[in-house]
């Protein structure tokens, strides 16, 4: 076996950041001291003790959330920030069955964007069929919560994207690596206006068939909004992970590391992946607020 | 129709659609209505199910899987995946995959946590969940599981393979019987190439032992035949034994030993021992004559 193999002996061998220098030496010279910011909305009310959304308090948040990131008073003025009325917006949202994007935050992204001046005709939410319905939208909202994946250790608003390739299970080896590829497709590419990682009731580990079990999701009635996809997901991978230290009792390590996140970096320059240039911006209700 | 039915025997006579299944599932339990659909995948059409985890089955071996919904208003539904493995060894190896919750005993080998049962009997293995839990859910989940295990006529034997693992100072729970890189990487990461020459052929083990405060891991491999297993000696012992591959011993980066051997078609292995002496007895222990 000729190819160079890397071994658990090489891990051992490596401390962290040699590893990472020894495996990426070209990437990290390239990198810009690029900074981005995150802003992350939590209320006590968003939820009800059976998980049912209180509508006037998402909206609030929501409403919090864009006002702070862009640094402007009124979320009208806003939105007006992110769409024209002349757009053909689609909310990219999230299917999946156990821990989907709530029709509440799909019908608040919709009504801003409405109060944006949208036409209400001029909006398409979709998912699985997004590769079609949203193609030829001019503008996108990306919206979904933030858990634990198989595939790329957590899904995000990077992977969200995945449906808008024709293959999405080319993106699977090494740890969906590539995965920010996707953001270079045709029907992608440059469009999005704004990433909402959801933050409402995570998971935070998943187990069987369907990587899921109900015990591994909390209500930390948060959300999380960036222009940044890439430093959206580093913020919300930092929560799974604290969340993880703080019910195991120890680092335990993602069943697949989220190297997608870092690689959205280095690789394909999507945005910000490193914690430590990603400015936080934390509002409202801070107990047990983990990051 | 399946065309597989359990042993060969069809089960009771079925009106469709629970004639598509292999084995006859109870129409109500604890309340629960089954809604009278069955939806079937196999290797190729599981990633239209599963959402990516379709690999795990796949590196198992699946041919077919049976999904059933039960209902009860007011509640959370119930979903029964009904997987059959190509062998009853790849129903015990996915069923070892991820161990987690209460011994159920239920079928040859189960475990309960969090609206989630899982098990294996023959070669069939099925895992039972609710989006939500509460007394009543996993009292119909149990039943349900019960029911299931019942409608299986058969039982298989365990693995020959786990007869070379000793036994002393086991972990509980910590075997994981596997055929694919991917499904021991997830376990214990050896390397990132398939240096242990793995194949849909061959059948692996993996077990944990506590030696005073260290964690040694155990690997036991057959392959179908000698020469594949000199081959993986091969690939083994340049990548990971390296300057001990003479000796089949290595102290490794975090200064423990890791040793190996191949007695014919079997390679077996010691991961981080932590002295020369007891690697050497442990791969002393691992009774390769028994299995080659």
């Amino acid at each position: 076996m000729s190819e160079l193999i890397l071994t658990r002996r090489d891990l051992l061998k490596a401390t962290a950041g040699a590893a990472v220098a020894a495996l990426a030496p070209d990437i990290l010279a390239q990198e810009k001291p690029k900074r981005a910011k995150v802003v992350l909305v939590r209320h006590k009310e968003v939820l009800d003790a059976q998980g049912k959304i209180n509508e006037n308090v998402l909206m609030q948040m929501l409403d919090e959330a864009v006002t702070t990131l862009l640094g402007v008073k009124n979320p009208v003025d806003a939105w007006k920030r992110l769409v024209q009325p002349t757009d053909l917006v689609g909310i990219k949202s999230n299917a999946w069955n156990p821990l989907p994007t709530p029709k509440e935050v799909e019908q608040a992204i919709r009504k801003r964007l409405m109060d944006a001046g949208v036409a209400e005709g001029n909006i398409r939410i979709d998912d699985r069929g997004a590769r079609q319905t949203l193609a030829n939208c001019t503008a996108l909202i990306n919206v979904r919560p933030v858990r634990t994946h198989w595939w790329s250790g957590i899904g995000g608003c990077i992977k969200n994207y995945i449906i808008f390739s024709e293959n999405p299970s080319t993106y699977h080896p090494d740890a969906c690596s590539s995965l920010a590829s996707v953001w270079d497709l045709p029907a992608v590419k440059g469009k999005t206006r704004l990433n909402i990682l959801l933050a409402l009731t995570p998971l935070f580990h998943g187990r069987g068939p369907h990587h899921w079990d109900p015990r591994y999701v909390w209500q930390y009635k948060g959300l999380f909004v960036s222009l940044d996809p890439v430093a959206v997901d580093a913020m919300g991978l930092k929560l799974i992970q604290a969340k993880r230290l703080q019910h195991f009792g120890e680092d335990v390590a993602l069943e697949t590391p989220p190297k997608h996140i870092r690689e959205a970096e280095v690789k394909y320059g999507l945005g910000v992946s490193d914690p430590s240039r990603i400015d936080l911006v934390k509002r409202g209700w801070k107990e047990d607020i983990l990051i | 129709m399946c065309p597989m039915g359990v042993g060969g025997a069809m089960p009771m006579a079925m009106s469709s659609p629970q004639g598509q299944l292999p084995l006859s599932l109870p129409a109500e339990i604890g309340g629960w209505m089954w809604n009278g659909k069955v939806d079937t995948y196999d290797a190729n059409t599981i990633f239209d199910y599963i959402d990516g985890i379709g690999e795990i089955y796949r590196a198992y071996n699946m041919r077919t899987v049976w999904v059933c919904r039960y209902e009860r208003r007011g509640y959370p539904s119930l979903t029964v995946d009904l997987f059959e493995m190509n062998t009853a060894d790849d129903a015990f190896g996915v069923f070892t995959f991820e161990r987690d919750g209460e011994d159920a005993g239920i079928g040859q080998g189960s475990d309960y946590a969090g609206g989630m049962l899982r098990f294996w009997k023959d070669r069939y293995f099925v895992v039972i969940t609710a989006q939500e839990e509460n007394e009543a859910v996993r009292q119909a989940i149990l039943q349900l599981g019960k029911a299931i295990a019942r409608a299986i006529p058969r039982t298989a034997p365990l693995p020959p393979l786990l007869k070379a693992l000793p036994t002393t100072g086991m972990q509980r729970n910590s075997v994981l019987f596997f055929r694919h890189p991917m499904i021991l990487s997830r376990h214990f990461f050896v390397a990132d190439k398939d240096v242990l020459n793995l194949s849909p052929r061959t059948e692996g083990v993996l077990a944990t032992y506590q030696l005073g405060r260290a964690k040694v891991r155990m690997v036991v491999v057959r392959y179908p035949s000698e020469a594949d297993a000199v081959k993986a000696w091969d690939t083994f012992s340049q990548a990971y034994l390296r300057e001990g591959r003479q000796k089949g011993i290595v102290q490794t980066e975090n200064r423990k030993w890791t040793a190996a051997k191949r007695t014919g078609r079997v390679l077996a292995i010691v991961f981080d021992a932590p002295t020369r002496k007891g690697a050497e007895e442990m791969l002393k222990a691992i009774r390769t004559q028994e299995v080659h």
